[in-house]
Order: C-alpha cells, then structure tokens, then sequence
C-alpha cells in the first residue's frame, strides 16, 4: 500500500459527491475507517520514504516517521469523530466536501517530505479552511473568510520567501538534502530564512505576536469549522515547523526565542480570555493558550518535555473537537455564542460534557490533560526550569478563572430551556468524554506512544 | 496508577469524614446530591491511603472541584470565584512542589523520597508551596478569603463538611510532607516559626471577628478557622508530643463542629432565620437542642469536664514545654477570648426572650443523630482524656517520631503535669446537681415573666425601630479597644481586590490588541520582519 492512498483517498471522495449526494455523511465515516485502517497498515513498516516522479531533486515525496503517522492518525481519528458527530444532521455538500479537501491537506502536509509538496499542502489547506470559515453565509462569516484569506496570503509570501532562497543556496527542495547543506549557506541568508519560515508558519499556527487575526475568525465562522480549526489545522501547522528545525538542526538560540514566543503566547492568550463575553472567543484563547504551551515544549528539545506535549496534542485535539462540537448544540439551539448561553440551558449531558473538557484543559485529574501537564511539569523540574514551572502555574490559575466562571453559570436562577440531543451526537461527544477519562486513569499506553514519537522527533535528519 | 496503603495516620482522618458523612447522611436536607459527595467522600480516601503524591494530589484536587459542584448548588458567583480561584491556586502550588520533589528524588512514591541530597533552598521552597495549600485549605490569615463567604451560603449540611472535614486534608498535608516525607532534620526552623506565629495571628483574628459577627454560619467559620489556626500553631513546634496535640485537637475540632454546625443547622431548617439578632428564646421550644450545644461550646472553648479541655491542655504543656512563652500567651488570649463568641451562640439563639410570635414545628429527629454521636463522644473523650493516646502512639511510630508514655486511660498526663477525667468529670457533676437543684426549688420564686414590650426597667423609650434582643449589638463595646477594632476593620480583602483589578485591567487591555483590523495586522507582521530581521542582520 502507498502513502499516496492517505492524500487521494479523501480527494477522490470530495471529487465524487454528485454520485453520492444522498448518502454522504455516511460515506464520510466510511472514508474515515478506510483511512484508518489504511494508516495502521504502514505501522509496521516505519521510516517509510516514497518518491514519485522522475527526478529524484524534484519528485514529490512522501516521508512516514513515527511522528508524522501519529498526527496522521490524529487527524483521522478526530475526523471520524467529527463525522460520527454530523451522522445526526442532514447530508451537507459543501462540509462534505471542504472537510475531506482538509484532512486531504493536513495529512499531505504531515506526510511531504519536501519543501515545495509543503507549499502546496500549505495552500490547499489554507483554501479550505477559507471556504470552512464562510460556511455560515452570513456577513459576519465572510468578513471573517476575507480575513483569514488576506492574513493568510501574506503567510503564503513568507513561506514562499523560505522556499525561495532554499532553492536558490541549496539546489534542492528534498528536506534531507536541505538538512545536510543548510549549514553551509551564508549565516544572513540562513537567518532570513528561518524567519520567513518562522512568520509563515507562526502566522497559521497561531503563534504571539502573530496571532491577532485567530480570535475573529473563530468567532466568524461556525463552532463546527471551529473545531477543525482547533483540533487539525493548528496543529498540523505546529508539527511540520517544528519537524523542520529538528531536521535542519538549526542553532539552539533560535529555539531560545521560540521558548519565549510560546511564554509569551500562553500569558497573553490566557489573561485576554479572561474578560471575554463571547464562549467560541474564550475557547479560541483557551487554543491560543494551549499551542503556546505546545510551542514552549517544542522547543526545549528535552525527551520528557515532548512526550508531554504529544500527549497534549492528542489530548487537546479531542478535547477541543469535544467542546466546540457541544457549542455547536447549543449555537444552534439559541443561535448565539454569548455567554449567557450558558445560563439558559439545561442538560446535565451537556454539563457534564463541559465540565469533564474544561478540567482536562486545565489539567486537573483525572483527566488527559492532567497526565499531558505533569509529564511536561515534571521535564521542566528534571532540567531546572524552575520559572517556566511557575509561569506555567500562575497563568493556569487565570484559566481556571474563566472555565469554572462558565460552569458556574448553570446553577444561576433563570429561565432554563431544556436541549434535545440526538442519539448520535450524544454517543460520539461521550465516547470523547470517555477516552478522555480513560487517558486520565491509564495513560501510559498513550504515554509509550508518545516517548516514541518524541524520539523519532529529536532524532531529527536520521530518520528521513 | 494509583498505589495506595493502609496507614494509621489515614485511618484516623478517613475514619473521622467517614462517621461525619455517615451521620450526616441521615440529616433531612434538600440540595442534596449523593454523587458529588461520594466522589468527595472517595478524594479523602485518595487524599489519606495515598501513597503516591499523585494519587494524593489526585484525591487533592478531586476534592476541590467536588466541592465546587456542591456549593455551586446553593452559593453566589463571587463566592464560587473566591472559592476556586484560592484553591486552585493552593492545589497548584502543591503541584510545583510534588513536581519539585519529582526532580530531586526522581520517584513519587513515598518510600523512595529523600531529602539527604536535595539542595536546602530548594527544601525551603518546596516546604513554602506545600504551605501555601495547607494554609488555603485550613484557612490561615491572608489565605482566609474564600473560607468564611463559603461557609455561610454552602447549604447547612455541606458547611459541616467543610469545617470538619475539608480544612482538616490541610491538617493532614502538613502531618504528610512535614514528618513523613521531608523529616524534621531537613526543614527550615526560622520558618516554621513564622508558621506558629500566622497560626496564633489567624486565630485572634478570627476569634474577635467572629464576636462581632451577627451571622450564626458566619461566627462558626470564623471559630472554625480560628481553631485551625491553632492546629497550625502547635503543629509548627515540630516535635513528637506537639502532633499528639495536633492531633487531640484535631478529633476534639472534628466532632465539635459537627455538633454546633448541625445544631445551628436545625435551627435554621426550623426558623428560616440566620442571624443572632432576630432569634431568641427558643430555650423552651427545644430544650434538647440547647443542651446539646451547651455540651458544644464548653467544648470548643476548651472548658473541663469535657474532651475540649484535654486537647487544649495538650496544647499548653506542650507550648510550655518548648518554652514558646509568647505562643502560649497568644494562645490563651485567643481561646479566653473565644468565651465571649461561644457565649453569643447560647444567649443569642436560645436565651432571652422570644423575638417573634411565631410559632415553631418540632425539629426533625434526624438532626438529633450526628449531635447526639458528637456529644457522647465529648463527654466520653471528658471522662477518659487518654483513651487516644494509644493510636496516638502507633500513629507517631509510624511516622519515625518518639512515642509518648501511656499511663491508664483516665489520667491525660505530660512531661509538665496530668489530669484524672474521671475525677473531675465527678467534681462537676456533684456540683451541677447541687446547682441544679437550688435553681429548681428557687426558680418560681424569684423569676418574673415580663413582657418584651415591658419598658418599666428601661432608662430610654425605644422606638419600632429598635432591635429588642437581649443581646443585640454585643461585642460593639470591644471596638473602642484600638488594637480590636483595627482587626475588626481591616481585612485581607482589599490586597486581594487590587490583584483582581490589576488582572482584569491588563486583560482589558491586551484584549483591545487582539481586535486590530486585518490591515494593522499584516502591516504588525511585516514591521515585526522589518524589526528582527534588521536586529538579526547586525
């Protein structure tokens, strides 16, 4: 089986939508178990390095390490749930469609293994992240979508600058080859294009001081685009920057700015959330605030650190497709996000759902995302970074501010309306809940996983 | 995951929350929600068989946020805030030091932590951020804030949780990482000196505000925490016979608060009246009830024949002991003082007379059950002071300290002095009847029954505005006394509302950042490129 089948297995679903127009949400989960079981297929077989075409300098190739698998299979997983969750609404052609072309892309961005595939993966996903964010067809939605779009195309142009002057020093576009002669280009030209790089694919990861446009976005567009955004694009974004410094080694006092672009990015994400009226606003910082996280642990290059943040990767994808998929309940129960949302509704489901989501992004057991932030707690005590510990602590009390605020608004004395649920949707978020749970009490298959694929990570260039 | 054993010490508190929340599960109450409290109930057993600091830290915050879901019930926003925001933070600073310990032993697990190799500044900071969550939790001066707002609006049942039961996981905390985990050789004496001292501060000041205080729920926090404050007080000398007290007074706090709580409980479940001044008189409704809570108080100030008394002789000798001249003094200062607000509980609620006509249904049996357990167990504890000291024993050789001689199990004795239960427990029986007897032959006698509008004792006329109770505004007289009424009007409170305004304003204000226009932004990202790019190039 070839890698090749992960990219065009939910193209060729997207190209073929007229012929299934009725059954589409089904096929949707059938495509996501079929790429699921195509992923755990290549297992077995890791590194795994495919070129297609004729010249080995300019073939498309793909590359699967146990790092860009494991988000692979994020992805699908996340995907599936996210289908499994939509079973419940009508056939929607267009979610359809985008949704596919942006698992298509996150998968393929994952998966290239050189700077230009990149590039083209980096697009398609933008544009289907564009054509996401306008779904709602209202005018706060297209504003948003032209927003994204225009941020978006000045990302574009730095990433396009990086790819550039690669090509023009190296000759290649093949990341080995980049690997092996970056540091024989000239020190200017290599610090330039670490910074287009670093703008590029700051401004997609939604990365301080880059960040500005995230939260209008989110609150633009649907809870459900919300969602993927959160729990896929993101992250996709975060893994191939950080997969590139490891593999082209870059030198450790740009990681030292990276370290202080993610402190900075979780302070400023999480006390800006604090005074929020808005709950799809509030969750876009609380996702701000938690890639700052990831970022700082990306960075340290430390084993312990990453396992942490893999596991926190996995854990906050779930979470946060958990918790806007719920928003998306009751935005379309009430028809607004405001927080008063949550004095109105009643449904102990829901409540329960909430509250199980908010504990595990706070980090309090037993939840996920208590394991994610010891094992990174417990890195940064084992190398001394006694102040990160501390920054790490403090911020996380503003965000319990803010998350225990909502839940707190269930027990006000208002009008309570009561939320009907479908079976489906009721199956799928708590399936989530569950796992979540779960990871909590017995994390460390997850945890074994995750030491492996932060291996794979630090071992940099040796595993292409 | 969780590894868990079977100590003494956790037998001791898992053994007290299990007969507080049994017996308390018979109380009739509404706003009841049995999942939360068994998901409690199972924390503390997390929190007391630990033997992992993450299965401890675990059952920690379990219990935090199962106690949020409870108040959440019955308690306003801004009590709710208070209370996660200080916890959370308490629970987070244990974090950082368990992560600490983490770092220096590589283990979690109890037996393998040791401190021989661990820098003394970095024990000094982890004993800091251990004491932060102990003193959230037990409610010391500076970290009471959430106690007292929570206390008051947590439903009746629920506030008895509270103070007999959570405050004392932060009793435990300390016992845990102050003798078992880190052993005395290694802390920081100047520091826990300082401890003794906020122990003692936190119980004056508790203790005067809870004079002044006009809510019953309100003055039992206050005394509650004032009584933590001198478990943190004796804990804080550091030495075998110091625990034993600790732990005296512990079990003795325990039941105490259960009586009085459920007491005030009954009451309110009667009345739907929550403060002193519009109470009174309810002496001959319900006779039972004011027995009980006599029994109670002279427990809680510490007065012989009963088990209060012991655990605070306990406490004296051993400050003695130690020569902790100027704790002891404070000490006793707290607790003569403490008279006055356990005085308040009887005159204002059942002395007196009756300040409305209403009339009053019978109070629910259930309610008597936890206050009858808790009074035998006083009055037994009164009868034979020394009953504990046996467990007390095991628990201290478990804990690697020096055991203490035990004599029989009536007599309570000490390096200093001793005291035999059961003879004075006599003494003051003999001397109750005779007293009891010459107050019924004279009773009907000398007492007249006047009227509440009956003014011909009066100097002043008073007017329909005037509070009638006999005891309303005692305590005010305390204020022109300088040093109280400083306490009195003071308070934490502000040094914590100016950190509240500081945070909100920043947020305000990156917030306005956040909402740039899509040209300001990428006009920010390419100055930024600009920027570094220049400062790299040079």
């Amino acid at each position: 089986m070839s890698l090749v089948y992960l990219v065009v297995l939910p193209l060729l679903a997207s190209f073929l939508t007229p012929l299934f127009k009725n059954y589409l949400k089904y096929i949707s989960v059938i495509l996501n178990l079929a790429l699921l079981y195509t992923v755990f297929s290549f297992y077995g077989s890791l590194p795994l390095v495919e070129n297609i075409g004729f010249d080995s300098s300019l073939s498309i190739s793909f590359v699967a390490t146990s790092g860009s698998l494991f988000f692979a299979t994020l992805f699908i997983v996340v995907s599936l749930l996210f289908s499994l969750y939509n079973l419940a609404n009508q056939n929607n052609k267009a979610i359809f469609i985008v949704t596919n072309m942006l698992l298509a892309s996150v998968i393929g961005l994952v998966l290239s293994g050189d700077i230009f595939n990149i590039y083209i993966f980096f697009e398609l996903a933008s544009i289907s992240a564009y054509i996401l964010t306008s779904l709602n067809k209202d005018k706060k939605a297209y504003s948003a979508a032209i927003r994204y779009m225009i941020i978006g195309g000045v990302a574009s142009i730095f990433l396009l600058l990086a790819i550039v002057l690669i090509y023009l020093n190296i000759g290649s576009l093949r990341l080995e080859t980049i690997a092996l002669n970056f540091n024989t280009i000239d020190l200017k030209i290599q610090f330039l294009v670490l910074l287009s790089l670093f703008i590029g694919f700051g401004i997609k990861a939604e990365i301080s001081p880059l960040n500005f446009w995230v939260v209008d976005i989110y609150s633009g567009s649907s809870s459900k685009a919300a969602a993927l955004f959160s729990s896929i694009l993101s992250k996709s974004y975060i893994f191939v920057f950080f997969n590139i410094a490891y593999i082209l080694n870059i030198e450790p006092i740009y990681f030292n700015f990276l370290v202080f672009i993610g402190v900075l990015s979780f302070v400023v994400a999480e006390i800006s959330a604090l005074s929020c009226q808005e709950t799809k606003r509030i969750f876009a910082y609380s996702t701000l605030g938690q890639i700052g996280i990831l970022f700082l642990a990306f960075s340290y290059g430390d084993i312990d650190i990453l396992t942490g943040a893999i596991f926190l990767v996995a854990i906050h994808s779930i979470s946060k497709l958990m918790l806007f998929l719920s928003l998306d309940i009751l935005e379309n129960h009430f028809g607004s996000t405001s927080i008063d949302i949550f004095k109105k509704f009643n449904s102990l489901f829901l409540t329960t759902i909430f509250a199980i989501g908010f504990l595990s992004l706070l980090g309090i057991p037993p939840f996920g995302g208590f394991i994610a932030k010891l094992t990174i707690l417990k890195g940064f005590a084992s190398i001394e970074q006694y102040s990160i510990i501390a920054i790490i602590l403090i911020i996380s009390v503003v965000e319990a501010v803010y998350f225990f605020r909502l839940l707190g608004y269930r027990y006000e004395n208002q009008a309570k309306e009561d939320i009907k649920i479908p079976l489906v949707q009721k199956l799928s978020l708590g399936f989530i809940a569950i796992t979540i749970f779960y990871l909590g009490v017995y994390p460390d298959w997850l945890l074994d996983i995750s030491h492996f694929v932060a291996s794979s990570f630090l071992k940099g260039v040796a595993n292409v | 995951m969780f590894n868990f054993s079977i100590t003494p010490l956790g037998n001791l508190f898992f053994g007290l929350s299990l007969i507080v929340f049994l017996s308390l599960f018979v109380v009739k109450n509404e706003n009841r929600s049995p999942l939360l409290h068994i998901i409690l109930l199972s924390s503390l057993g997390f929190i007391f068989y630990a033997k992992d600091l993450i299965t401890f830290f675990i059952g920690w915050e379990v219990m935090g946020w199962s106690a949020y879901f409870i108040l959440a019930l019955t308690a306003q926003k801004r009590t709710l805030q208070k209370y996660i925001v200080f916890n959370i933070a308490g629970a987070f600073s244990l974090l950082a030091s368990i992560v600490l310990i983490y770092g220096f032993s590589g283990s979690f697990l109890y037996d393998k932590i040791d401190f021989a190799s661990t820098p003394p500044y970095i024990t000094l900071a982890i004993s800091i951020l251990v004491l932060i969550a102990v003193f959230v939790k037990s409610g010391i001066v500076l970290f009471h804030h959430w106690v007292v707002d929570t206390y008051e609006q947590s439903n009746d049942i629920f506030s008895t949780i509270l103070s007999a039961i959570i405050s004392k996981a932060g009793i435990f905390a300390f016992i845990l990482f102050f003798s078992q985990l880190i052993t005395f050789e290694y802390l920081e004496t100047h520091l826990f000196t300082f401890v003794a001292f906020m122990g003692v501060i936190t119980s004056i000041i508790a203790t005067f505000k809870a004079i002044d205080e006009d809510n019953m729920k309100r003055l039992l926090a206050y005394s509650s925490i004032a009584q933590v404050g001198y478990i943190i007080t004796i804990l804080a000398i550091l030495s075998s016979s110091a625990f034993e007290a600790a732990l005296y007074h512990t079990i003795i706090h325990t039941f105490t608060k259960l009586l009085l709580f459920v007491n005030i409980a009954a009451i309110i479940y009667i009345t739907g009246k929550t403060k002193f001044s519009s109470l009174g008189g309810l002496l001959y409704i319900y006779p039972l009830q004011f027995i009980l809570l006599v029994i109670g108080i002279i427990s809680l100030a510490g007065m012989p024949p009963l088990g209060g008394f012991s655990s605070k002789f306990l406490i004296y000798t051993t400050l003695l002991q130690e020569q902790q001249a100027l704790l002891l003094v404070a000490v006793m200062f707290s607790s003569a003082s403490a008279f006055l607000y356990c005085y308040k509980l009887v005159y204002g609620i059942y002395l007196g007379q009756k300040t409305s006509d209403e009339t009053y249904k019978k109070i629910p049996v259930s309610f008597y059950i936890p206050q009858i357990l808790a009074s035998i167990i006083l009055i037994v504890l009164g009868i034979f002071p020394n009953i504990f000291r046996a467990m007390f024993n095991t628990i201290l050789e478990s804990l690697n300290l020096d055991t203490i001689i035990f004599t029989d199990i009536f007599t309570l004795s000490t390096s200093i002095g001793s005291f035999n239960g059961l003879a004075i427990m006599g003494g003051f029986a003999v001397l109750f009847i005779i007293i009891l007897a010459i107050f019924v032959s004279l009773k009907n006698k000398t007492i007249q029954t006047k009227d509440r509008y009956d003014i011909s004792y009066c100097g002043e006329v008073p007017d329909e505005s005037s509070n009638l109770h006999y005891g309303y505004g005692m305590g005010r007289e305390l204020k022109r006394i300088s040093f109280i009424k400083v306490i009195l009007e003071n308070s934490s409170k502000y040094f914590w509302q100016k950190v509240e305004n500081i945070t909100k304003d920043s947020s305000s204000v990156i917030k306005k950042v956040y909402s740039f226009d899509t040209q300001t932004v990428v006009l920010v990202t390419f100055g930024l490129f600009t920027i570094v790019l220049y400062m790299g190039a040079n």
